[in-house]
């Protein structure tokens, strides 16, 4: 029995071990880890939003074509985006002056504000008989990939803090974000599927490009 | 009246102005059409229309454009119409906002009046086409002996991809000089391509091209031309090594079929010439340099050939002591052994061969005797006594001489295998071997020892005729046997027992030891025959002994026989054999051509 035991110990210990996780190749507390470990996150975080973007290019001259057979008609409304509040730098060095917290804060804004107009697109779409199964799935990934964007975002920007890359003084914003996004929300629901999808590939893009823009100012080495 | 008077004065002016029209062919402009906006870096972006028929009046375009959020009456025009080139519209740095739909619309004006064109709705984030790309560099490389080509370039200078602002993919393309079509690879966001599989001695042309994320490709940039220089690819180097192995086996084949086949090969190329063949005529003694051995043999005594030399009778008798060994006597007497055997350990060079020479009794024999036969006397009283044996009944036999005494035996055993002799064309030699032993003296075997000393001496089959206790010999004349000559050798006759056998002793130079019971021999001359038992001698002048000679001659020998030296005299009774008879120069007999009449 205590042999079986002592087998049995050291096998829990064994599977312990297995499910820990890889961890990154430096954990402990150096500057120059900590930066590889950040670099990945940043490297995730930007392939994410680089499908998300694709994945709404497409949704977006899908129902282009259903809704709107005529592209670039005169009297074409262009309703503003519910996110068109939300102050984004639109230059390139607009993008530059502004600094790593206020970019981040952005982008963590842009995506929170988004999060439920998509979920209301993709149940709105759900019922729709005339969109193919493919268009459904697409905007149901849509509505999935936004979430987990913010959720890596948000990680990145509290491994950030935590190294001193970026200061604590986001944590002060979020509770007026959350306020903006319901208002926001309300306002998208009577937005056409179509503007509403452009709306949101246009939003992609501007959090790709600042994503991007932070990582070749924090992690310059790789790919900048 | 005047209603009449104002639709008059309508027609009338729009007859005018139609005939203005016709006649000097000016309209208001035709209507511009936008072509395209393009941003290189995404932080500038120019758009470049089409102008419509200008109507033959001049006529300016201006672009308006209003931007998305701002009020809708705040149209603005193109801040710069030159730097982008005719009909263009550039917008720099300060009047660029992405993520911001423009509606761009030209207007084309003359005196006549302007025309609009179709608005355009740009978002410059999605408008970017890059420039080419720059610093083209392609370098040849190895790697594991294989050559690869590295091709690097740069983004183009004003897209900034540093900041991250811009993110590139690339595009390079290449094709040999003389290549029709261009071999396209995506090489992602990075600087850097390796192109494998090139083919060498050829000159390349390499291209780039880049495209941001969403957007435009850019031109493909400018030609970089490259060679790549002949070398011995790896590849083949193994398909040599293999060639050679393949070639090495097919030679090693060939050689070993033709070493197999190397005989019939010869025979078939060079078919071998038949060599001349005379009878007679032994190439072993052309060998060895003997030409008067050959020429004896080939049956001629002396040169030129007479033409009697074929009829010759050829015949010996040779006797095979290869046994020699079991003729030794028991008694071992060391003088004859000594004898037996020195003079058996000459080598007979006609061993197998029907021989004209041979250390033994030479007898000349007449041209014309067929046939010869030696008496050989045998007491079959005697111990050891030899006899002869008749193997087979045809011609060409053997004969085997069995001994079955004790006592030496010069004959040798029937072991020994006589071997046949064709009969040779030699002519006047025959030899004679007496038998001494049968006689059962000592003494008596001393003469005929030697006879038996040479080796493999032949014997000449004959078909024997087995009288009484003499055994003739026959010699069939059948094939000459050609065998060397050697020097003639005397025999010795011991004495004329009363059986009226020639008891001979060959005459061996350097004898060792005489027994002194044979002191005193000296030779004797045949001087004739009587009847077929008799040899008459004749006895030297100073001979010792004689006189029982001369009594036993004087007793057999009719009258009529003188004795002389040197010749034969005498008559006797006419045989053709007599007739044929010569004398040597040296006066003795072959007695084989004397005994022939029988």
């Amino acid at each position: 029995m205590r042999q079986v035991s002592v087998l049995f110990l050291v096998l829990v210990c064994l599977d312990l071990e297995y499910r820990i996780t890889s961890a990154p190749i430096c954990a402990h507390g150096d500057a120059g880890c900590h930066l590889l470990s950040v670099s990945d996150l940043f490297d995730r975080v930007i392939q994410h939003s680089n499908r998300m973007h694709s994945l709404s290019s497409d949704l977006h001259s899908e129902f282009e074509k259903y809704f709107l057979p005529v592209r670039n008609q005169i009297g074409r409304a262009t309703r503003k985006c519910h996110t068109s509040r939300i102050l984004t730098p639109n230059g390139k060095e607009n993008a530059q002056r502004t600094d790593r917290e206020e970019l981040t804060q952005v982008i963590l804004r842009l995506l929170v504000s988004w999060m439920d107009p998509l979920l209301q697109f993709h149940q709105s779409v759900a019922h729709n008989e005339e969109l193919s199964n493919f268009s459904r799935n697409k905007a149901l990934e849509l509505s999935d990939m936004v979430h987990e964007l913010k959720n890596g975002v948000e990680k990145m920007a509290e491994k950030m803090q935590l190294l001193g890359i970026i200061s604590n003084s986001l944590n002060g914003l979020f509770p007026a974000e959350a306020s903006l996004s319901s208002s926001a929300s309300n306002e998208a629901r009577h937005m056409r599927d179509y503007e509403l999808l452009r709306c949101f590939q246009r939003d992609s893009d501007k959090v790709q490009n600042y994503l991007k823009i932070l990582k070749c100012r924090i992690v310059p080495e790789h790919g900048c | 009246m005047k209603e009449a008077c104002g639709a008059k004065c309508v027609l009338f002016l729009l007859f005018v102005q139609t005939w203005l029209v016709e006649n000097t062919g000016h309209t208001s402009p035709g209507k511009p059409v936008l072509l395209r906006c393009r941003s290189p870096e995404k932080e500038t972006f120019a758009c470049w229309w089409q102008p419509g028929s200008d109507g033959g009046l001049s006529t300016n375009y201006s672009l308006y454009y209003t931007m998305e959020g701002s009020r809708e009456d705040a149209v603005h025009e193109c801040p710069d119409y030159k730097t982008a080139g005719l009909n263009s519209c550039y917008f720099n740095k300060t009047y660029t906002s992405l993520w911001i739909t423009y509606t761009i619309s030209v207007v084309a004006q003359n005196a006549l009046g302007s025309k609009s064109s179709d608005p355009m709705f740009v978002d410059v984030a999605y408008i970017v086409q890059p420039h080419k790309p720059e610093n083209i560099s392609a370098e040849l490389r190895t790697q594991d002996q294989k050559p690869y080509l590295m091709v690097n370039w740069d983004p183009p200078h004003k897209a900034d991809t540093k900041s991250g602002w811009i993110t590139l993919q690339y595009e390079i393309r290449l094709k040999p000089e003389k290549g029709a079509e261009w071999e396209s690879h995506y090489a992602g966001q990075q600087k850097q391509f390796n192109v494998f599989s090139l083919h060498p001695g050829e000159v390349y042309l390499v291209q780039v091209r880049c495209k941001p994320d969403h957007g435009f490709w850019s031109e493909w940039s400018s030609t970089t031309y490259i060679e790549i220089p002949d070398y011995f690819r790896p590849r083949d180097t193994s398909v040599w090594i293999l060639i050679a192995v393949l070639s090495l086996c097919i030679f090693l084949i060939l050689a070993w079929t033709v070493a197999i086949k190397c005989n019939s090969i010869k025979s078939y190329l060079l078919p071998p010439v038949p060599g001349p063949k005379i009878i007679g005529f032994d190439t072993q003694l052309l060998k060895s340099g003997k030409s008067e051995d050959l020429l004896n043999a080939l049956g001629c005594q002396g040169f030129p050939p007479t033409s009697d030399c074929e009829d010759l009778l050829v015949e010996f008798l040779e006797v095979d002591d290869s046994d020699e060994q079991k003729l030794v006597m028991n008694e071992g007497k060391d003088d004859l052994e000594g004898r037996v055997k020195s003079s058996g350990n000459e080598v007979d060079n006609d061993s197998g061969r029907g021989s004209c020479n041979s250390h033994t009794l030479l007898l000349e024999v007449s041209n014309s005797s067929t046939k010869t036969f030696a008496q050989v006397g045998g007491n079959s009283n005697n111990k050891g006594s030899v006899k002869l044996s008749r193997k087979s009944s045809t011609n060409g036999k053997l004969l085997s001489f069995e001994t079955t005494g004790e006592k030496t035996n010069t004959w040798p055993t029937t072991n020994s295998s006589f071997l046949l002799a064709r009969q040779s064309s030699c002519h006047n030699i025959s030899k004679i071997h007496r038998e001494a032993s049968s006689l059962g003296n000592k003494a008596d075997m001393h003469g005929n020892t030697s006879t038996a000393q040479s080796k493999s001496k032949e014997y000449r089959e004959l078909p024997s005729t087995v009288s009484g206790d003499q055994k003739t010999w026959f010699a069939d004349e059948k094939h000459a046997p050609l065998l060397p000559f050697k020097s003639v050798e005397y025999v010795e006759v011991q004495k004329l027992n009363q059986q009226s056998m020639l008891i001979l002793k060959p005459k061996t130079e350097g004898h060792k030891s005489v027994p002194p019971e044979f002191i005193g021999q000296e030779y004797t001359k045949v001087s004739g025959v009587v009847s077929d038992r008799v040899l008459l001698l004749l006895r030297d002048t100073g001979a010792q002994g004689s006189s029982d000679t001369q009594e036993g001659k004087n007793q057999a020998v009719p009258p009529s026989l003188q004795c002389q030296v040197g010749k034969m005299v005498g008559t006797f009774p006419a045989s053709p054999a007599l007739e044929g008879m010569q004398l040597a120069a040296s006066g003795y007999v072959d007695t084989a051509a004397v005994l022939q009449s029988f």
